[in-house]
C-alpha cells in the first residue's frame, strides 16, 4: 500500500535533527522534500533523514539526497541518513550513496 | 446544443418512473420539463387547488345553510303554524267575546227603552191618578162600541166584567184614566199595542193594527175579557221595575213580549197593571245581525231567559230554539251545556266549549243585566278549528314552497359554482400560461444568448432587465463571456507557446531517440550473439538511454543509463552522458590495438568528470557500462550506481537450440557511485565470461520499479521469478517483449511513471575461428 507523503522533524541523540519523512521520495515528492530538507539543514548543525517509513526512492530522492549532502558540506554541517532497508537500502547502495553518506541503521546509532 | 442532447435521450430514460419513497416529488424532479411547463403546472395547481377548496368549502357552507335554513324553515312553518291555529282560535274566541259583549249591550239598550217607556206611562197613570184636579174626565169609545181607528184608545169592560164587579161604581176613575190615552197614542208609532189593566177589570188601550185598518174586538173580547187574567198582568202586578213576557204569539198570530209592571193609587195600592206590546223583532235583529267578519262565524244567537228559556233565537230548531214547551237549559242532558246555561242564567261573561244537537260549539255569552237575560252567541268548533286548520296548511304550504324555492336555489347556485369553477380554471389556465411566458421569457433570452455564446458568439451581450435573480444571471453571464473572451485570448497565446514547446519537446524526444541506436538487427551477419534493446518513454521526455557499438571487430560496448529526473534538463543530461561515456570509450578503445583491454574504471572516471564540469544542478546518471568479447565471451563491465543486469545461464545449449536459461543477477563486488556527481568517485572494471547460449538482461529502474495501481513495485524479485518461468526465449527480442508484457501486467491501469528501458544480449560465440567459444559450463 502506498504510504501517504509526510515530513516530520524532530530532535534526536547527540544533537542530531531528525528529519522523518514516509511514503515515497520521486519525481513528484522530491522537490518538496528538497525544500523542507533545505531549511532543516540550514537551521541545524546535524540532519540525520530517517528513512524507516520510506517505501521508495526514486533517482530524484537520490539527487535530494545529495543536493543536501553537498549543501551540508558546503556550509560545514552534517547529513546523513538512518533506518533505511529493504528497496531503499539497496537502491542507496547500487547508486553508492551508502558510501557517501555515513548511513546509520537508526537514529539511537547516529555518532 | 444541451437542450438537443437532452432531446436524444433514450425512451427508456424519459418514461423511468422513480420508486423509492416520495416517488411523487422524484417523478416531479425527475420529469423532464421545462420551467415554463413546471411553472404553469405550479401556477395552475396551485391556483386550481385553492380555488377546489374554496368552492368545495362554499359549496359545503351553502348545503350546511340549506339543511339548516331549510330544516329551521321547516320547524318555524311548523310552530307558526301551531301558533297560527291557536291564534286563530284564541282570536276567534276573543272575538266571539266581544261581539256577544257588544250585542248584548245593543240588546240591553233596545229592551232598556221598551221598560223605559213602560215605566212612564206607569208613572203617568200614577201621577194622573194622584192629581185628579189637573185632569179633566175623559170618555174614550169603548169596544163594545164597535171599531176603533187603528192606534187609538179605547176602552174595554166585559159584560163579565161588568157583573162582576159593578163598574159604574168606577166610571170616574175610567175617565181620569182615559187621560194616558194621549201617551198611549203618542207611543202608537213604535208599539203594536199599549194598555193598562185596572185593578177593577176594565182595559184602556190603544192597538196599532198591522194594516192600519180599524181595531175590530172579537165577541169574546167584548163579552168575556178579563185584563186581570192576562199573563202580562200576572208578570207586572208587584213588581218595583217592569217585568217582560216571554216571546208569545198573540190573538193576531204576531210574535210578541209584553212588558209589564204596575200602576198605583195615590195611597201607594196597585191600581193595575200597565204595558206595551214589544215587537221582538227589533231583539232578533239585533241577535241576528253578525257582524261581517272573516273570523266570526256565528252558527247562532239566542237569548236566554232567566230561567233558562231560550226568549229569542236563530235557531229555528235544535236544542237552542226557541222552545214551545219552555224548556229549561239548566236542565239540558248535555252536561256542558246545563252547565254553561247555569252560568248564563247568573249573569256570567265568557265562552265556553258546549254540546248541541251532537256538535261541538263554542258557546260565548253575556248578560242583558237590565231585564235579567243572557246573550249568548255559538259557533261550530269545527269551523274556527277549520280556518285555524286553513292557517296553518296555508303557512306549512308557505314552508313547503320556502324549501322548495331554497333547494332550487341551491342548485342553481351549485350549478353556476360549477360554471364559474370551469370558467375560473379556463382563465387560470390562460393566466398561468401568460404568466409562466413572462416569467419565463428572459430565461428564455438567456437560454438563446447562452447558446449564441456557445457556438462562439463571445460578442454577443444578454439584455435582460427584470431587475431580479434573472436580469443577474445575465449579467453574470455577460461578466462570465468577458472574461471568457479575455481568458481565450491569454488562452490562444499560452496555448502557442506551450504547442511551441510540446512541439520542440516532441523534437527533442525525437532527437533523443534518434540518438539511441534503433535498427535492428544492427549487426546483421553477425551470428556471434543476437541483440535487442527498447525504450518505452514515459509522457515526458526522459533520461533513460542504452547505447551499444561495436568498439572493433570482437569487441561490442553495451550501455543502459538511467538520468535523474525528467524533462529537458535529463534529456541535456543524458545527450551529453551518452556523447561523454562513448566518446571516452572509443578514445580508450586503441588498446585492443595493443592487445590489451582498455581501463574502463578510467573510461567511466573520465565521464564522471566531465558531466561534474559546471553540473551545479548535481544532474546524475546511473551508468552500467561493459564491454563483450565476442570471442572469448568474456564481458568486462563497470557499473555506475545503476541497477545489477541478470544473466541467464544456458543449459542444454541456447533457448533456440533447445537448451534453457537459468536466471540470476550479476554479482557487482563495487556498484560504484552514479556518474556527475562526485568528481573524486573511483569505479572498478570487474569481469564475469559468458558461455554460449547465456544471455545478458539490462535494464533501468523502469522495470523493476514499475508500479501497480496500489502502489506495489514490480520489484528485482519478481523480475527474476518471470525470467527464470518465461525468459527462455529464442530471440533477445522475444525476451524483452516478454518482460514489457509482464510489466504491463503489472502496472494494469496505472501510468507509466518512468522509462523502461531494456537490452538483452544473446551470446551465442564464434561459430568458426581461430579461438573456440567458451564450452558450456
Amino acid at each position: 500500500m502506498k504510504k501517504e507523503f509526510i515530513q516530520s522533524e524532530a530532535a534526536g541523540p547527540n544533537g542530531w535533527t531528525v528529519w522523518g519523512v514516509s511514503g515515497r521520495i520521486d519525481i513528484t515528492t522530491a522537490e518538496d522534500a528538497y525544500a523542507r530538507g533545505e531549511e532543516i539543514v540550514r537551521k541545524s548543525g546535524k540532519t540525520a533523514l530517517d528513512l524507516s517509513e520510506v517505501d521508495y526512492v526514486s533517482s530524484a530522492g537520490i539527487r535530494v539526497m545529495m543536493r543536501l549532502f553537498d549543501l551540508a558540506e558546503d556550509n560545514g554541517k552534517e547529513f546523513t541518513v538512518v533506518g533505511a532497508a529493504g528497496t531503499v537500502a539497496r537502491v542507496l547502495k547500487e547508486t553508492g550513496m551508502d558510501t557517501l553518506l555515513q548511513m546509520q541503521e537508526t537514529v539511537n546509532d547516529l555518532p | 446544443m444541451r437542450s438537443e442532447n437532452e432531446n436524444n435521450r433514450t425512451p427508456d430514460e424519459e418514461t423511468r418512473v422513480p420508486e423509492e419513497n416520495g416517488g411523487s416529488w422524484k417523478f416531479w424532479r425527475n420529469a423532464k420539463l421545462s420551467i415554463h411547463k413546471k411553472l404553469f403546472f405550479v401556477l395552475l395547481v396551485v391556483s386550481a387547488v385553492s380555488f377546489l377548496i374554496l368552492s368545495i368549502i362554499s359549496l359545503v357552507g351553502m348545503h350546511i345553510i340549506w339543511e339548516g335554513v331549510g330544516a329551521g324553515g321547516e320547524r318555524m312553518g311548523h310552530k307558526a303554524a301551531e301558533f297560527t291555529e291557536d291564534f286563530a282560535e284564541d282570536t276567534i274566541r276573543g272575538q266571539m267575546i266581544s261581539v256577544v259583549a257588544e250585542k248584548a249591550s245593543r240588546t240591553e239598550r233596545v229592551v232598556s227603552l221598551a221598560a223605559e217607556e213602560v215605566e212612564y206611562i206607569s208613572g203617568h197613570l200614577d201621577r194622573i191618578l194622584r192629581q185628579p184636579a189637573d185632569y179633566k174626565p175623559r170618555i174614550l169609545p169603548q169596544a163594545s162600541q164597535g171599531p176603533v181607528p187603528s192606534g187609538k184608545t179605547y176602552v174595554n169592560i166585559s159584560d163579565r166584567v161588568r157583573q162582576t164587579e159593578g163598574i159604574t161604581a168606577f166610571n170616574e176613575e175610567i175617565w181620569l184614566a182615559s187621560n194616558i190615552a194621549d201617551v198611549f197614542e203618542s207611543m202608537a208609532d213604535y208599539y203594536p199595542a199599549c194598555f193598562a189593566g185596572s185593578i177593577h177589570g176594565y182595559l184602556i188601550a190603544a192597538d196599532v193594527t198591522a194594516d192600519g185598518s180599524d181595531k175590530t174586538f172579537s165577541d169574546y173580547f167584548k163579552r168575556d175579557y178579563d185584563p186581570r187574567t192576562m199573563g202580562w198582568y200576572t208578570l207586572g202586578t208587584g213588581r218595583q221595575k217592569p217585568a217582560f213576557t216571554n216571546v208569545y204569539t198573540d190573538s193576531n198570530g204576531v210574535r210578541s213580549v209584553s212588558i209589564a209592571m204596575p200602576y198605583h193609587y195615590p195611597d201607594g195600592s196597585e191600581a193595575g197593571v200597565v204595558g206595551i206590546d214589544f215587537n221582538p223583532k227589533e231583539v232578533d235583529d239585533v241577535i241576528s245581525v253578525i257582524e261581517s267578519s272573516d273570523l266570526i262565524m256565528g252558527d247562532a244567537s239566542f237569548v236566554l231567559s232567566p230561567t233558562g228559556e231560550v226568549m229569542f233565537s236563530t235557531q229555528k230548531e235544535g236544542v237552542l230554539a226557541i222552545s214551545e214547551t219552555r224548556r229549561d237549559l239548566r236542565n239540558s242532558e248535555e252536561i256542558s251545556l246545563a252547565h254553561a246555561a247555569a252560568i248564563m242564567t247568573q249573569g256570567g261573561t265568557g265562552i265556553a266549549t258546549i254540546t248541541a244537537d251532537g256538535k261541538e260549539y263554542y258557546l260565548a255569552f253575556a248578560p242583558i243585566q237590565s231585564v235579567g237575560w243572557s246573550l249568548g252567541i255559538v259557533t261550530n268548533t269545527e269551523s274556527v278549528l277549520k280556518l285555524a286548520q286553513q292557517a296553518r296548511e296555508n303557512i306549512d304550504a308557505q314552508t313547503d314552497m320556502f324549501r322548495h324555492a331554497l333547494r332550487s336555489l341551491f342548485i342553481r347556485l351549485a350549478i353556476w359554482a360549477v360554471i364559474l369553477l370551469v370558467g375560473i380554471f379556463l382563465v387560470l389556465f390562460f393566466v398561468s400560461e401568460k404568466v409562466s411566458t413572462i416569467f419565463v421569457k428572459p430565461l428564455l433570452t438567456v437560454i438563446d444568448g447562452v447558446n449564441g455564446i456557445a457556438q462562439g458568439d463571445l460578442d454577443r451581450k444578454l439584455n435582460v432587465k427584470t431587475g431580479d435573480e434573472i436580469e443577474h444571471l445575465a449579467d453574470c453571464v455577460n461578466t462570465m463571456t468577458d472574461e471568457l473572451k479575455e481568458y481565450m485570448n491569454n488562452l490562444s497565446s499560452v496555448t502557442a507557446e506551450k504547442e511551441r514547446i510540446a512541439t520542440e519537446l516532441d523534437l527533442a524526444t525525437n532527437i533523443q531517440e534518434g540518438m539511441l541506436p534503433g535498427i535492428f538487427p544492427t549487426f546483421s551477419g553477425r551470428e556471434e550473439f543476437d541483440l535487442f534493446a527498447t525504450m518505452d518513454t514515459a509522457k515526458e521526455v526522459g533520461g533513460d538511454f542504452y547505447d551499444f557499438y561495436m568498439l572493433d571487430e570482437d569487441h561490442i560496448a553495451l550501455t543502459v543509463a538511467d538520468v535523474s529526473g525528467k524533462g529537458v534538463p535529463a534529456a541535456l543530461f543524458m545527450v551529453i552522458a551518452k556523447t561523454v561515456l562513448k566518446n571516452a570509450t572509443i578514445s580508450a578503445a586503441g588498446a585492443y590495438a595493443g592487445g590489451g583491454e582498455p581501463d574502463f574504471a578510467a573510461v567511466v572516471g573520465q565521464a564522471n568528470r566531465q558531466l561534474c564540469e559546471n553540473n551545479k544542478e548535481k544532474m546524475f546518471v546511473t551508468v552500467f557500462f561493459g564491454v563483450l568479447d565476442i570471442r572469448t565471451g568474456v564481458f568486462a563491465y563497470v557499473n555506475g550506481g545503476h541497477n545489477p543486469p541478470l544473466i541467464g545461464r544456458a543449459a542444454g545449449g541456447a533457448p533456440r537450440a533447445g537448451g534453457s536459461l537459468t536466471w540470476d543477477y550479476v554479482q557487482i563486488e563495487n556498484p560504484g557511485f552514479v556518474l556527475g556527481v562526485r568528481k573524486k568517485a573511483s569505479f572498478t572494471v570487474e569481469h564475469l565470461t559468458l558461455r554460449r547460449g547465456d544471455t545478458l538482461f539490462l535494464y533501468t529502474d523502469g522495470v523493476t520499479e514499475a508500479m501497480d495501481e496500489e502502489g506495489n513495485l514490480y520489484g528485482e524479485e519478481q523480475l527474476k521469478g518471470y525470467l527464470d518461468r518465461a525468459g527462455n526465449k529464442e530471440t533477445a527480442q522475444a525476451i524483452l517483449a516478454a518482460v514489457k508484457s509482464d510489466v504491463s501486467r503489472h502496472v494494469g491501469a496505472a501510468e507509466q511513471s518512468d522509462d523502461i528501458t531494456m537490452l538483452a544480449l544473446a551470446f551465442y560465440g564464434k561459430q568458426s575461428g581461430q579461438e573456440p567459444a567458451p564450452q558450456e559450463a
